[in-house]
């Protein structure tokens, strides 16, 4: 017994320190390369070049990124909201919850380029809308929606239930206990949940392919004009070819320290200060 | 004018297969303190939360018969009603995270628009009611989970007494509790006996003989035994062989 302890203790150590070994050198070594790229002029300028993103900056990169992001999140987070507190609060029906966590998790599985093609198709095609930061807004949303629900679900099932079991017995309903005792309970995993899925959003390429981003534009002022994106400027820049591919890890270093900024800023609002259970 | 407040009629739960409460008969009358005795396990305190209808809670359980509250079937009534009439006190007091304040105004600001200094007198007279208020006034702010068990079982009665509710069901409440905060408690009860009708399940049988005006003893699911001079006269062997044990 005390051997495979041991054994399940190394291999857990190994895992650990190889996993974040790989993690560490992917970061210093994005950082090392970019040493020298990132500037004043980089992260403010426009991208120019033969090659895009040869000379110039990503300004305008690192905005839409944000739009897209943004977009995504408020079409996101009220269905996601919403669906939690009536499966949490107000659906009795086991069945009916099982069969609707089954569907979102069907969709979770579903990958993020089939919601780049619906939204290519309803959003950019059908209705008109084109290549926009709405249309890639909606195919983001889609995306990130069922991770959102489930981080919020779980933020609520974690609430104490004895706490409201004694607001219903003081004859206190579901909206107001809700509001005054489980809200503020949940309210900084919530916060951390959405800085997450904001992420999580920014991060994804393929669902903004074809409905909102593009090579080349201007900061946008508009959800309904195409953006550029940072990953989606990066895979640009390396798949034609960019001779200078130092300025390729200067976006992927920008793109890490923004990623590595928001965790930050997730992991202090996860901390909780009321016992939940 | 009947007296009663409370009947429950051929009342049944089950739990799949598994009889939990079997052909339930009782009425409860006006301001009198009724106690429910039994072994674990015979279905008392879902007996206790099927009055208030707090069963819903309890996913898998199957409900059949009748319970009268006033007259009225009390699936009726909306749940929030009943329950602010018919206010329950768990065993383990649930303080919630706030001060021991606005535990107080939580329930105040759902029921009463009221200016601040109301809702401060409010507060002290329900604290001194429960014998409370000495302990803490000098520090109203302080978290409530930061009192002791007798101190937050008494501020769950408090808030339960806001509500002004007719009936007061009590499951254990003294089960955790020392001897002082027990017998704070028991004081309480039979003081507001005159307000509400209370009904206690409890294990502690010397304070069932200390409290009650009727005793409702209960095995496997039925009430066996339905007195008002149960010590003195319990007309059932089980019954015997209960206190005999306990």
């Amino acid at each position: 017994m005390k051997t495979l302890s041991k054994i399940i203790k190394f291999f857990s150590y190994t895992s650990f320190i190889l996993l974040m070994g790989i993690i560490i050198f992917i970061f210093l070594y994005t950082v090392y390369r970019s040493i020298g790229i990132i500037n004043f002029e980089f992260i403010f300028d426009s991208p120019r070049g033969m090659v895009l993103g040869e000379e110039g900056g990503i300004f305008p990169a690192i905005i839409g990124s944000i739009w897209f992001s943004l977009t995504a999140l408020i079409l996101a987070f009220v269905p996601a909201l919403c669906s939690a507190i009536y499966l949490v609060f107000y659906l009795k029906n086991n069945r009916v919850k099982t069969f609707i966590n089954n569907v979102f998790e069907n969709v979770a599985a579903i990958p993020s380029i089939i919601f780049g093609l619906f939204s290519y198709a309803v959003f950019v095609y059908m209705l008109g809308f084109g290549r926009c930061i709405l249309s890639a807004g909606v195919a983001l949303a889609l995306m990130i929606f069922p991770f959102l629900e489930r981080k919020i679900e779980k933020s609520f099932l974690e609430v104490d239930k004895n706490l409201l079991i004694a607001s219903y017995n003081l004859g206190i309903d579901i909206r107001r206990t809700f509001i005054k005792i489980v809200l503020p309970l949940c309210f900084k995993e919530i916060i951390s949940s959405v800085i997450l899925s904001l992420l999580f959003a920014m991060g994804a390429t393929a669902p903004i392919l074809f409905t909102g981003g593009v090579a080349f534009a201007t900061v946008p002022n508009s959800l309904l004009k195409p953006a550029m994106a940072l990953p989606l400027h990066l895979y640009l820049m390396i798949a034609q070819g960019a001779s200078q591919i130092n300025r390729a890890y200067g976006v992927a270093a920008v793109s890490l320290m923004i990623l590595f900024i928001f965790s930050t800023l997730a992991y202090c609002f996860s901390h909780k200060t009321y016992k939940k259970v | 004018m009947t007296n009663e407040i409370l009947t429950i009629s051929n009342f049944n739960v089950n739990y799949g297969s598994k009889k939990i409460l079997d052909n339930i008969n009782l009425s409860f009358k006006k301001n009198t303190i009724n106690c429910i005795i039994g072994s674990s396990g015979c279905g008392k305190t879902t007996l206790l939360k099927s009055i208030n209808n707090s069963i819903v809670f309890e996913s898998e359980l199957h409900v059949d018969g009748n319970i009268c509250y006033d007259g009225e079937n009390i699936s009726d009534i909306d749940d929030s009603t009943l329950r602010k009439e018919i206010a329950m006190l768990m065993q383990m007091p649930v303080v919630f995270p706030f001060s021991l304040y606005k535990n107080l105004e939580y329930v105040l600001d759902y029921y009463l628009k009221i200016d601040k200094t109301r809702k401060n007198d409010m507060i002290v007279d329900i604290l001194k009611k429960v014998q409370l208020y000495e302990e803490v006034k000098d520090d109203l702010n302080i978290s409530a989970e930061k009192l002791s068990g007798g101190q937050k079982q008494r501020l769950c009665l408090a808030r339960a007494l806001l509500t002004e509710p007719k009936i007061i069901l009590l499951d254990e409440p003294c089960s955790a509790l020392d001897v002082y905060n027990t017998m704070c408690i028991e004081n309480l009860l039979l003081s507001l006996k005159h307000e509400s009708t209370i009904i206690i399940v409890t294990h502690n049988i010397q304070e069932a003989k200390r409290i009650n005006d009727r005793i409702i003893f209960m095995k496997d699911g039925k009430v066996v035994e339905d007195n008002e001079n149960f010590f003195e006269n319990m007309s059932t062997e089980e019954a015997r062989a209960f206190i005999n044990v306990n």
